[in-house]
Order: structure tokens, then sequence, then C-alpha cells
């Protein structure tokens, strides 16, 4: 391994690290709280303030380690949207020096670790979700640091290192479903073993057990779990977006080209095009290191393809954790060319147009998340269609300002997710504010909310589309309500209404 | 080849794998044998109900915190209820299970120090008889399994400082993790862990620094775990109950209990030699001048056994002899050392042999009581009046609980219990009639009302309605009641009496 000094190190680390927090932090406000962000920071402001509901994630299926993180956060940062999405800055730092560790050990090369780790810090999948108060970035964190504590296990073959994976895969699995790929994936690391003559057997035994030791740390702290009543929703939920196995095997490969078309998509749009041609080079470009590639590619191709046998509902984000296996191999790709063409201007050149594929889209998300460069999907769900929360802010102010005059009723079209859950972030703990969603939409207004609007101001919110009302994000026309204010989406003809109920 | 090098191996080591499987069948026949036979005692009565409730009712995994004590002897005991169908035994299985894990813990421990398979054999042997571990390991109480997580952290601990290593340190963090989900005696282990240095084999700086490193890890492992308890609503109870156990430092600062200072160093004392045995005790001591090599070690043992012992005296506001089970396992070593050094030095061995016979002698004619008489074995009062001959005792709710059993196949029966929370009537009847459809429970708050509820009396017109005293001696006189049967708690002035309510219109018996 071509050695530096520890201060080149230290000053190349370091200098992205600065680079990686000015790209996490800056903006990270303007982009709405998007539903799912809404839910996991109120349980968060749920579980701070009443301890019986620490597992109150549980209840919709998640687990809860993140909304563990950001109790912690809440007690030191004010606003909850940021204590949420500080989460995810933390995690996606912790990442970049799991990559950097990665990079290192598997290539034995501190420059690849260096390279993984700087491509992490522009990857603009890694942009939108260490900018977002989503589970994502915590669970490719635990899955990086588990993949290279599962190198380093099969490498040095030491029960040390067996005990911190078993715990890195506790956290994972405390986090997300698809951290269990860190557990099912753990016997392709055998390829890594060190094959000493006469000693493969020993050696392959004492990994056996050691890896056990790991998946039983694992699974033992994933059992933490059944301290909740709710523990058997997490199987309830993961039916929703995963076909159980009697169910798949109706139809095992119905949607399997759908689903890879569609992740591949998403995949190709997030990596970038020279991002993914280094990639690919990897293999190809040199037969070093050829077990380390595989065992990368391994743990990015297998959860990728099980997600598209199995996936009944995909997001982009459920691909999030599998492809950061595959930047340490775009690094290697990127390490070879440094130092095989003699042509530097050459070289700038590939590095040029590597980055600023990456570098338009990081800007784009930074600053004009609408029209990013990115998959669509995500755009539409976290900025441009209604799971976004423009307006919440604003509305927040408004609805305080008026409260400050008298007690107020707010109803939310919608029981559950965005409304009323990021008023109640905002606006639970204001004695004068009183919040109810409301759902489904009749073509008449409920008899609840014409009483109320006699004893206290009554306001209704509007923002999503609904079977009885005529026009999007407006109140049936049949309600006895007048528009007081509203909030237009940035990017899309959509809007957040806000009505008063006129008194009868 | 290698199937005669294992008989060689099986030749070589003969009588030390025979003692081995000796000692493991004489543990689990002493354990075992008529495990039931002592009524479970008011705190195991609350310990077995908790286990019930936290395997039956998932929303009741942390109900020890409730009473400010911590989980994992219920969530041990939460799948045991599954495979016993006899609470008693579920609970009592619980220290059956950590009272082998400290047998292992004792002989690694013992080796590890000593070096030396017959003192390790000796030691294990010594735990199998020893009254006090016996006794509680054959109870449903917390202590069973703070003493096997205390010996296994001084292994750890010993291993940490001679081996200085990462995946030690990891594993001693995980021991004290869970000794601190146990019980927080375990804090005074924690505390005292720089005694070990004195095994540590030269310490320069940079070897201490090392392992202050390694042992802030364990630390930080130890405190992760404990955070688990945080998941409850009822975390902070845990401080509250310690505050009636334990004087904080600043109640000591501002107004020494020299009074209770006395009094616990009496105590503790006179239970450590009763529950030890006078000869092993002595056999213990005796190890320093026997054989004088050792001695860092022996001091060690010595240490993390008194040391706590003292931190009792001076803190322990109210003691019950059970606190000092994990100090005098943590002391059995030495009693080993002692009984090898002794055999060892004596050239006729039917001499050592019959001394060391005579130093198992005490605790063997303990041993026979608490498996066969315990209410006349001769153990610490406060523990024989707790176990057996007090009403702490569960003597005779049994018999009620069988008599009302089958009063209701007859037909629905009110059974009304003295005192609600921690009550051993209430909380008995609740373990074994809480499916019998046809008992109505009804818990009466202590001290007892002059008047019976109302409630009852009119019940009593349709139903037969029992009541069950068991800390007051007699109902009180203003009570409709006639006495059933009283059931004497083992040798003592204590009774259990069943009443049943009278009235002129109850209905009259079949």
């Amino acid at each position: 391994m071509k050695t530096y000094s520890l201060k080149l190190i230290g000053v190349t680390l370091f200098v992205l690290s600065v680079l990686y927090f000015v790209i996490r932090l800056f903006n990270i406000l303007d982009l709405p709280i998007f539903t799912d962000e809404a839910i996991y920071i109120r349980w968060a402001q749920i579980a701070k303030d009443d301890a019986s509901w620490r597992f109150i994630s549980l209840t919709d299926g998640k687990q809860p380690s993140f909304v563990w993180f950001a109790i912690l956060l809440l007690h030191v940062v004010t606003d909850p949207l940021l204590a949420g999405r500080l989460v995810s800055v933390i995690s996606g730092f912790l990442t970049v020096i799991g990559l950097f560790f990665l990079g290192k050990e598997l290539f034995k090369s501190t420059r690849i670790g260096l390279i993984s780790a700087a491509l992490y810090v522009v990857y603009p999948m890694a942009v939108v979700y260490d900018r977002m108060a989503l589970y994502d970035s915590l669970v490719g964190m635990f899955m990086v640091w588990s993949f290279y504590l599962t190198v380093l296990l099969a490498r040095r073959v030491r029960l040390d290192v067996a005990l911190i994976l078993g715990m890195v895969i506790g956290g994972g699995v405390l986090t997300k479903t698809n951290a269990f790929f860190s557990i099912y994936l753990l016997p392709f690391s055998l390829l890594l073993l060190e094959w000493k003559k006469g000693k493969l057997k020993e050696t392959a035994v004492k990994w056996t057990m050691l890896a056990g030791i790991a998946s039983f740390i694992g699974f033992g702290i994933y059992n933490i779990l059944r301290l909740s009543p709710f523990f058997h929703i997490i199987e309830e939920k993961n039916a929703l977006f995963v076909y159980p196995l009697g169910e798949w095997l109706m139809h095992p490969f119905r949607f399997l080209v759908g689903n890879l078309s569609g992740q591949f998509d998403w995949l190709l749009t997030y990596l970038t095009i020279p991002v993914f041609a280094l990639i690919l080079l990897a293999p190809v470009v040199h037969i070093k290191f050829a077990r380390e590639k595989l065992v990368l590619l391994i743990w990015f191709f297998l959860p990728f393809v099980a997600l598209a046998l199995f996936g009944k509902t995909l997001y982009p984000r459920f691909i999030f954790f599998m492809t950061l296996f595959l930047l340490p191999l775009a690094a290697f790709t990127i390490d070879w060319l440094s130092g095989r063409l003699k042509n530097r201007l050459l070289l700038g050149l590939i590095l040029a147009i590597t980055f600023a594929f990456q570098m338009r889209a990081v800007f784009g998300i930074i600053t004009e998340f609408g029209t990013s460069p990115i998959a669509q999907s995500d755009r539409n769900q976290y900025s441009n269609d209604w799971p976004a929360g423009w307006g919440i802010k604003e509305s927040s102010v408004f609805f305080e300002k008026e409260a400050a005059s008298g007690p107020i009723f707010v109803a939310t079209q919608g029981t559950f997710g965005l409304m009323p859950t990021s008023y109640e972030i905002y606006l639970s703990d204001n004695k004068n504010i009183q919040l109810k969603g409301y759902w489904p939409i009749d073509q008449t207004i409920p008899e609840e909310l014409l009483a109320m609007s006699e004893e206290k101001t009554t306001y209704v919110v509007f923002y999503q589309p609904c079977v009885n009302c005529v026009n999007r994000f407006e109140a049936p026309v049949g309600w006895p309500v007048t528009e007081v204010a509203r909030y237009d989406n940035p990017y899309r003809d959509s809007y957040m209404t806000i009505y008063q109920v006129k008194k009868e | 080849m290698a199937s005669l090098g294992f008989i060689q191996y099986i030749n070589k080591y003969r009588f030390f794998i025979l003692s081995i499987l000796f000692i493991i069948g004489l543990y689990f026949f002493l354990r075992l044998y008529d495990l039931t036979s002592l009524p479970l005692f008011i705190d195991e009565v609350s310990y077995v109900r908790w286990g019930i409730l936290a395997q039956t009712d998932a929303t009741q995994r942390f109900i020890s915190l409730t009473d400010g004590k911590q989980p994992l002897f219920v969530w041990i005991m939460w799948p045991l209820v599954k495979v016993f169908s006899d609470p008693v035994v579920a609970g009592r299985m619980v220290s059956v299970v950590s009272g082998f894990l400290t047998i292992v813990g004792l002989f690694c421990l013992t080796k590890v120090l000593f070096k030396r398979n017959a003192i390790a054999v000796v030691t294990s042997f010594i735990y199998l008889l020893v009254p006090m571990t016996l006794l509680y390991d054959r109870l449903a109480l917390y202590d069973s399994l703070v003493a096997s997580l205390t010996v296994w952290s001084l292994f750890f601990l010993v291993l940490l400082v001679r081996l200085v290593r990462l995946d030690v340190a990891i594993l001693l963090g995980y021991v004290f993790g869970l000794g601190l989900l146990t019980k927080s005696s375990i804090q005074l282990v924690m505390v005292l862990s720089p005694v070990a240095l004195l095994l540590s084999p030269g310490l320069t700086k940079k070897r201490l620094l090392r392992l202050g490193g390694l042992f802030f890890v364990s630390i930080i492992i130890a405190f992760f775990i404990a955070q688990i308890m945080r998941l409850s609503s009822y975390h902070h109870m845990i401080g509250t109950k310690n505050t009636v156990f334990v004087y904080s430092l600043s109640e000591i600062l501002q107004n020494p209990p020299l009074g209770v200072w006395f009094t616990n160093i009496h105590d503790l004392s006179a239970w450590f030699v009763s529950y030890m045995t006078l000869p092993i005790l002595l056999i213990g001591i005796l190890s320093f001048v026997l054989i004088k090599r050792d001695t860092k070690e022996k001091l060690f043992l010595l240490l993390m056994s008194i040391l706590p012992l003292l931190s009792v005296v001076v803190l322990g506001k109210l003691i019950y002899p059970r606190y000092i089970l994990f100090m005098l396992v943590t002391f059995l070593p030495l009693a080993g050392y002692g009984i090898w050094a002794l055999y060892s030095q004596i050239e006729k061995k039917m001499i050592s042999l019959a001394l060391i016979f005579l130093i198992f002698l005490p605790s063997i004619y303990i041993d026979g009581f608490i498996l066969k008489d315990m209410p006349n074995a001769p153990i610490p009062q406060a523990d024989s009046l707790q176990f057996a001959n007090s009403w702490p005792s569960g003597y005779g709710m049994m018999d009620v609980i069988r008599f009302i059993d089958a009063r209701s196949q007859e037909g629905t029966v009110y059974l009304a219990t003295e005192g609600l929370y921690g009550s051993l009537p209430t909380t008995l009847a609740a373990i074994y009639l809480e499916h019998n459809h046809e008992v109505v429970r009804f818990p009466i708050d202590h001290p007892l009302p002059k008047k019976l509820p109302q409630e009852l009396m009119w019940q009593a017109e349709k139903h037969p309605v029992y009541i069950v005293l068991n800390i007051e001696q007699q109902a009180p006189s203003t009570w409709p009641v006639q006495l059933v049967e009283r059931y004497r708690k083992g040798k003592g002035e204590y009774y259990l009496s069943l009443y049943q309510l009278k009235l002129p219109s109850s209905p009259s018996e079949k």
C-alpha cells in the first residue's frame, strides 16, 4: 500500500468534511417537510415527551432507531424539522468515514478510500437523503459499516471484529428491515478469506463461528423490539412493500422486468452516466482485487434483484444503501486511471466530466430541488406533488397569529400523514389551537365543524385530491367555507388552501 | 489418528472429565430435588407474576420497573413460562440456570487466576455445597443471576488486565450491561474494577492508558445496554426504589448513621459466616498462609469480596442476607485454593481427605435441612423468617387455592384477599385462579377496614364468599366471618387464615 502522511490524509478528510457539511447543510430547510418526515419527526416529539411511546414507530410497522436518534437531537435543536434532518446529515457523515475505511481496507489503498469518500460527498442520491428526515441515510450508514466490518472479519477472523459487527448489524436492523441483508450476505465474504495453505479449513471454521456470533448479537439486538406490543406490525407493514413468499410464488417473475427497469432507471439517474461507466470499468480494467470487486458487486446486485423480485411498492430510496457498494468500484477505476493515464490533461478532463455531472445534480438539489436532475418520482414526492408540504411553515405562522387573539380550531384534510401531523409538530404546544384531521371528505361539511365554528374560529385546510373535491386541493363546493389563504407549490400547479368555516 | 488422539485425551484427563460430569450431575440433582416443596415467598410471588404478565401481555414487558426493579430476571423467565406449566418451576429455573452459569464462570475464573484445573474443580464443588448458593439457586429471586453476572464480570476483568484486548473489553461491557439490567448492585463491581490492576503484569503508562481506554469501551457498552430501560416510562423508579435501600452520599455526610453501620457490620458478618459456614471461611483465609504463592490473585478475590461488603455496611439502609450472595461467591475460589493447598500439603492423603470432609460437614448438614426441612434450617433468621416461618412465607396459600378451586366446581365463589399491590395472597390468587371464571377475586386494601366492603356482603347472599388473611392474624371482630382453616407458617407464630363470610341469608353448605 502506498503510504501517505497522516497529515495529508487528515487535511484531505478535513476538506471533504467541510465540503460535505456545506453541501448537506446549505438551504437544508428550503425543501418543505415531506409526509414521511412529518410522521417520523412527530413520533420523535411524542417519544421524547412520553417515555411510554418510545416504540411509537412500531405502531406503523417501522423500526425505532431513527426516532430514537431524533429524540436526542430534539433535546439540542429547537427546529423539529432541522433536528430530524440532522440525524441524516450525521449519518451521512459517518458513511463518508465508513467509505474511506472501506475503500482503504478493501483495495489496500488510502487513495481509493479518499476517492470513495469524495464520491459520496457529491453523490446526488446521498445529497438528497442526507438532507431529509428519512430512514435511508441511517440505513446506508449501518450497511456501509457492516460491510467494512464484514471485510475485516473475513481478513482478520477476530472476535473483537465479530462483536462490533454484531452491534452494527443490530443498529441496522433496528432501523429498517432491509438491513437484514447484512446478515444474509455475510457468507459471500468467505471469498475474501486469506486462503493460506493448509489453514483454509481451520480459518473457515473459525470464521463461521465468528459470523454466527455476529449474527446472534444482531438478532439479539433486534429482539429489543419484542419489548413493544406492536412488534408484529413490522411484518404486516413489510407485506405492504414486499410480497410474502406464498403470494410471490403465485407470480414469481411477473413484476421482475418492470421493477428492474424502474430501479435501473433510478440507479442511472442518481449515479450519473460517467460514474456508472467508471463502475462498469472497474472489473475489466485490471484483474487485481477481483474477489473484492466481486463481493462489492454481490452486495449491490443481490439486494437489487431481490427488491425487483419481491418488491410490491417501490421507491427510489429503497435502492440507496445498495448503490453505496458501487462507489468504491468507481473509486478503483479513477485510481487506476490516474496511475495509467500519462496525459494529465485527459485525466483531468475525465474527472471534470465525472464530477460535473454530479455537481450539476448536487447544485440543483440544494438550490432548485423541483427542477433538479434526479429520479422523477423523488422530485415529485419531495417537492412537486401534494406529499411535499409547501405552505406548512407559512400556514403555521398564520394559525399562530390567529390564535394569538383567541382559541381556534384547525381541521385538516387527512388524519395521518402530512396533515395534521406537520401542524402537530409546530402547533401542538399552543393551547389556543385545537387540531383534528378528517377523512374521508364528504360532499357535506361534518356537523362537528359547524358546531365548532359556533364556539371558535374554525379553519379547514385542503392540500390533496379527494373524490368529492371538484377542484383538486380545494374544499367540496357544497361546504359553507370562505377561502382565507392559499400557498402555491412553486414547481407545479398545486397548492394548499385554507378556509374559514362560515358561522350558520 | 484423530480418534486415537481423542481417546488419549480422554484417558489423560479421565479424572478431570469425570469430576466435571459428577459436579454437573450433582448440581442439577441438588438444585432440582423437590424444587417446589418450599412455597413461593412474597418477593418470589411478585417476580413470578411479572414473568407471567410479561410473557402474556406485551405491554407489560417492563412491569418490574413499576416497582423499581430491573427487568432482566423477568425477561429470562418469559420464555421459561412457555416451557414450564408450573409457575413456581418457571421462576425458580431462572436461578437454577443462573447458578449453573455461575459454576461454569467460577471454574473459568479460578482456572484463569490460578492456572490449575484442580483448584477450579474444587471451587466448583464448594459452590455446589455452600448453603447460601444451594438455597438461592432454588429461589425465584434476582440474586443468583446477579452472582452469575458478577463472576463472569470478574472473569473478563481478569482477562482484560492480563491480555489488554478489545474483544475482552466488549464482552466485559456486555456482562456489565446485563448486570445493570438485573440489579444496581453490579455497580459495586464496576466501581471496584480498578482493583484488578493488581493482576496486571507490569504497569507501564502505555499499558495503563490502553487499559483505561478499553475499560471505557466496556463502560460505554454497559451504559448503552442499560439505556434499554429508558424505553419504559418507569425508568426513574429504579432511582426512587434505591433510596429505600441505600443511603445517598449527602445523607451519610450530613448525618452519619453510626448505629446502622454497627448493626450492618454485625448482621452482614453473621450472615456471611452462617451462610458460608465457618470451616469454609477459615480455609479460604488460610489459603494465604498454606501456600504463599499467587498472593496478588488471592488478594484480588479477597478485596472483591470484602470491599462490596464494606460498601453495603456504609451505604445499606435496609439490608437483607441475599445482598451478600455475590460477594460470598467471589470468595469461593479462595476456599478452593485453601482446600487444594491442604490436600497437597498433607502427605497422608487419608488424613487430608478426612479434614476436607470435616470442612464440608457443616455445609452438608445445613443443605439437608434446606432440601428437606426448610423451617428448621440453621440459616440466618432474617431469611428463615422470610422464606418459611413468618408472614412473607407462602405456606398455606396453595392449600387455599386448591380449596377455592374445588369449591368453584360447584359454582361461583368469591375470594377476598388481604392487600393490593405486592400482597402474597392477592398475587398468588391472580397467578393460579385468573383463568378460573367461577372464581371472583376481590382484594381488600391493608390495613383492613372495620366494615367489610358492601359488595362482599351482597354477594354473600348468593355465593360463598371466602376471605384470606396473611399479615393480620385475626379478622376484625366486626366482620361476620367464620374461620374455615388456619395454616401455620413453618414453625413460626404466624398463620394464614381462611374465613368464610357468614350472613343469615348466606347459601347453606352443600
